[in-house]
């Protein structure tokens, strides 16, 4: 543009000091508009970015001194951020109406459950198998309980110093009739240990624990054992295949021994897996496929909870 | 014989809880008016009264605080809505015990008697059994038989204990594990065996034969 502006102002016979004149005059303009338009575009971008931060707070027009087309933007972002929060609101009031259907639901079908257990023990001998069955539903519908409250954000926690034998021993005692019908032997020495802890989720870890131990065990032994703050629960059962074990605490995922007899949900493990970090506790597992698996509940030592209570 | 008060709605559960607790020798009254579980509760004057949480009219807390006004009975809760929260507020109005529901007969029966026993026979360490002119002493796990004492180990007590209990009925092995289990003893067939032929020699040494009888492939028996 410059040469052809040159080549004219030539032909003309102009000086080139006009040339150069004119030539610097339109640069300076040039860039001076240059300059202007490109602040504009940062003073934009700063606008954008101070909207962007303010999206979901609903403080558009306050935080932004806003030009014509901005006034616009906010608008639609104060619609879209208006329908967001309704969605929310919406999704979280359907959820409590769901939990709160399932939670009636768990209670009502209690009484029947306590009801038909009652009249099986009548006949204990007799019934044996249905009392087995039963207790099979009634741990199905413990478990719905203990999704729905783990899934919600409710904190229904009780820490309190527990004695750790009692835990246990309580726990044997729900089992009983199944290791007795597996004639799985249970190795357990009383320990005199107290755990502060939430009775209900401890324990709900290690009845899925002890649960599984049963369940994987055809023969042999479980045991129970407590060294420091963890809790071992081991048995001589078919194991877990090393390929499954960095995947057994995921929700639904059950691995080679629950696809065999699709006796399990998946949900055990990660429930358990949430219970534990909701009372500050660990849980680990070592597996020898064929010849046992090895759970430990590790639980957060006397210090730490102290800081919960 | 112990008196207990049934404050639950659902009928057909009052009457398995019923039958069941007379079965091991308690009377029950069943609440039949939700309006008036006060005036019923004065009129059956129990040792003990089991409440259901959610029921007809007023709630079970309330009825609690209720019978606290006039009584110091214990009342044991006896519940499906076993959470934290229900079970701290029915300690505070009053309960003595929360036993979530559904509950096992014997745990039932088990919970009871060991209220019952704490809150009425505090000084009484002579509970005992009666068998075949004998005399189980539950205090200390011995056996009297003319005038001789027979001293039992707690496995040994537990089985003798159990078949007394459910005298004239047959009791299979598993069942009687089952219940050693619920005591905290975790024995297994062999040592069931072995404790049970140590038993009857005991009994046999001390003079009481055959009172322990074999059914084979059911169980054992005390007539």
């Amino acid at each position: 543009m410059t040469a052809l502006n040159g080549v004219v102002f030539l032909l003309y016979d102009i000086m080139t000091e006009a040339f150069f004149y004119a030539e610097s005059l339109t640069l300076v303009t040039f860039l001076m508009l240059i300059g202007i338009d490109f602040t504009g575009e940062l003073k934009a971008a700063k606008r954008r970015s101070d909207l962007k931060k303010s999206i979901l707070l609903q403080s558009c027009f306050e935080s932004v001194d806003a030009d014509i087309r901005d006034e616009d933007y906010c608008e639609m972002l104060a619609l879209l951020s208006d329908e967001l929060n309704r969605l929310q609101t919406d999704f979280s009031l359907k959820k409590q109406a769901n939990n709160d259907y399932y939670t009636a639901w768990v209670h009502q079908i209690k009484t029947p459950i306590a009801t038909m257990k009652l009249l099986l023990s009548q006949n204990a001998e007799e019934n044996k198998e249905l009392s087995a069955e039963l207790f099979r539903i009634e741990q199905y519908v413990e478990m719905v309980l203990s999704y729905i409250r783990l899934e919600s954000d409710s904190n229904d926690l009780v820490i309190k110093a527990y004695s750790l034998d009692e835990l246990i021993r309580e726990t044997v005692r729900k089992f009983a009739p199944q290791f007795i019908a597996r004639k799985l032997k249970l190795n357990y020495e009383p320990t005199n240990k107290t755990a502060v802890t939430d009775k209900k989720w401890l324990m709900f870890i290690f009845e899925q624990l002890i649960s599984n131990a049963i369940k994987y065990t055809p023969e042999g032994e479980i045991t129970i054992s407590v060294e420091g703050n963890t809790v071992k629960i081991s048995d001589t059962g078919i194991g877990i295949a090393p390929e499954d074990i960095p995947r057994i605490f995921e929700k639904g995922y059950t691995g080679a021994n629950g696809r065999l007899g699709q006796k399990s949900s998946g949900l055990g493990l990660f429930l358990s897996k949430k219970a534990a970090s909701l009372i500050s506790a660990g849980i680990s597992v070592q597996s020898i496929p064929g010849s046992g698996t090895e759970f430990s509940v590790i639980l957060p030592g006397e210090k730490k909870m102290q800081t919960l209570l | 014989m112990y008196k207990i008060f049934l404050v639950e709605d659902d009928f057909s559960l009052a009457d398995a809880v019923k039958s069941r607790l007379e079965s091991y020798g308690s009377e029950v009254t069943a609440v039949k008016d939700f309006r008036n579980v006060t005036a019923e509760f004065t009129e059956a004057k129990p040792h003990l009264v089991l409440m259901d949480i959610k029921l007809p009219f007023k709630d079970g807390y309330f009825w609690t605080s209720e019978i606290r006004k006039i009584s110091s009975v214990p009342i044991v809760f006896l519940s499906s809505a076993s959470d934290n929260m229900n079970i701290i507020m029915a300690i505070n109005m009053g309960a003595d015990d929360f036993i979530p529901k559904p509950v096992d007969a014997m745990v039932l029966n088990a919970k009871v008697n060991a209220i019952l026993r704490r809150t009425y026979e505090i000084t009484s360490n002579s509970q005992t059994v009666d068998f075949y002119g004998a005399t189980l002493h539950l205090s200390d796990y011995t056996v009297t038989y003319s005038g001789k004492r027979t001293e039992l180990t707690k496995n040994e007590f537990r089985i003798l204990q159990i078949l007394l209990d459910n005298r004239g009925k047959i009791v299979s092995r598993d069942t009687l594990m089952t219940h050693l289990w619920q005591n905290d003893i975790y024995v297994e067939e062999n040592t069931l065996t072995v404790n049970m032929s140590r038993l009857r020699r005991k009994l046999e040494d001390s003079g009481l034969e055959g009172v322990i009888v074999t059914k084979p492939g059911a169980g054992y028996i005390i007539k």
